[in-house]
């Protein structure tokens, strides 16, 4: 609400300075911190695109990923994996900076006789809306699921967004 | 004098369009309140595209001309029950991450009246019977849509829910 007044005020000193101008910002977009519920992503720093769904509803960003290996590089935990991008699968290599422990859903649990999950967690540095952040991320096998990239709060609050669910590709992912 | 009266009206007019605007976020935890007076806190989910309530002793009854659920809400120390028409039976898909298989699961919609905010908005959910959820009701994008807002993943609990008297329905 303050950031809101703040805008405000802002507003009427500029129409009593520059009418023309500020009737035109009010015309266009000029909420430049709302982001869709869709939107494309750039990952570094190998500049590959994918398409992210933005989930107020998750805790933790987590990227569609395949063939995930633990290893151990100069005495440090690593690990390997494949992401699927807008043109083909890469294979990356990352420090694992930790792990997840994810509570199954009770049908999950009656599936596979375990009550948690563990997920390997690395740092990723993404393009969102023109802006480069790094945020930490875990691996999920999500071949399901439509979007590769699943960006939650933990990330989104980095980029100090707001989440719009009627609209989508509002942004590009140029930094 | 012509010019200062524009000059009053625009900025009127500019400074409450930016106001509706901003006016259109929430934080990702809101509290809410199902008509006639059960408060709770919804998770507001972008990931999501319908909503869900977390309700006990959820029961289809066939009745003559209509279909009804019947099921209760616990609220405080009281239990409320609830008795709305039968809208159908939703299709969920379950995270199939973890087993590796696509598991589905069937579950009645009703539709509820809540308010939000200061807004009072009719949103169709489905019922699911589960023990353990953390958050009573799940706002997915069909009702944030709906309720015309964005959600801040920065905030929670940012307007108690206050609304002027229930339609009568």
């Amino acid at each position: 609400m303050l950031d809101c007044m703040t805008i405000m005020n802002k507003k009427i000193f500029f129409l009593t300075t520059l009418l023309s101008f500020l009737a035109l910002s009010s015309g266009g977009h000029a909420r430049p911190h709302v982001t869709g519920w869709i939107e494309n992503i750039k990952i570094y720093p190998e500049q590959a695109q994918l398409a992210a769904k933005l989930d107020t509803g998750a805790k933790m960003s987590s990227i569609d990923a395949t063939h995930i290996e633990q290893f151990t590089r100069q005495k440090q935990p690593w690990v390997r994996f494949t992401v699927r991008t807008k043109n083909k699968n890469i294979t990356l290599e990352k420090p694992m900076v930790g792990k997840t422990k994810i509570k199954l859903r009770r049908i999950a649990q009656r599936i596979t006789h375990k009550v948690y999950t563990h997920r390997p967690v690395v740092s990723m540095d993404i393009c969102l809306a023109g802006e480069r952040q790094v945020t930490e991320v875990n691996l999920a096998d999500r071949k399901h699921f439509a979007y590769p990239f699943l960006v939650g709060r933990n990330t989104i609050r980095r980029f100090h967004r707001v989440i719009d669910p009627k609209r989508k590709h509002l942004t590009k992912p140029q930094c | 004098m012509l010019i200062r009266i524009l000059f009053v009206t625009l900025s009127l007019l500019v400074g409450s369009q930016t106001l509706a605007r901003c006016a259109q976020t929430a934080g990702w935890l809101e509290k809410v309140i199902i008509t006639p007076n059960t408060a709770l806190v919804a998770k507001l989910d972008t990931g999501a595209k319908t909503s869900s309530l977390y309700a006990k002793n959820i029961k289809i009854i066939k009745g003559k001309k209509q279909t009804w659920v019947e099921f209760s809400l616990p609220n405080r120390s009281e239990t409320v029950i609830m008795r709305r028409p039968f809208l159908g039976m939703s299709r969920i898909k379950l995270r199939p991450t973890e087993t590796q298989q696509q598991t589905v699961s069937q579950r009645p919609n009703v539709s509820i009246e809540i308010c939000f905010q200061h807004q009072r908005q009719t949103i169709t959910v489905n019922l699911a019977d589960r023990k353990n959820f953390n958050y009573p009701l799940l706002l997915g994008r069909q009702a944030i849509k709906q309720l015309q807002i964005a959600v801040d993943p920065n905030k929670t609990f940012t307007v108690r829910p206050k609304c002027s008297r229930a339609k009568n329905t």
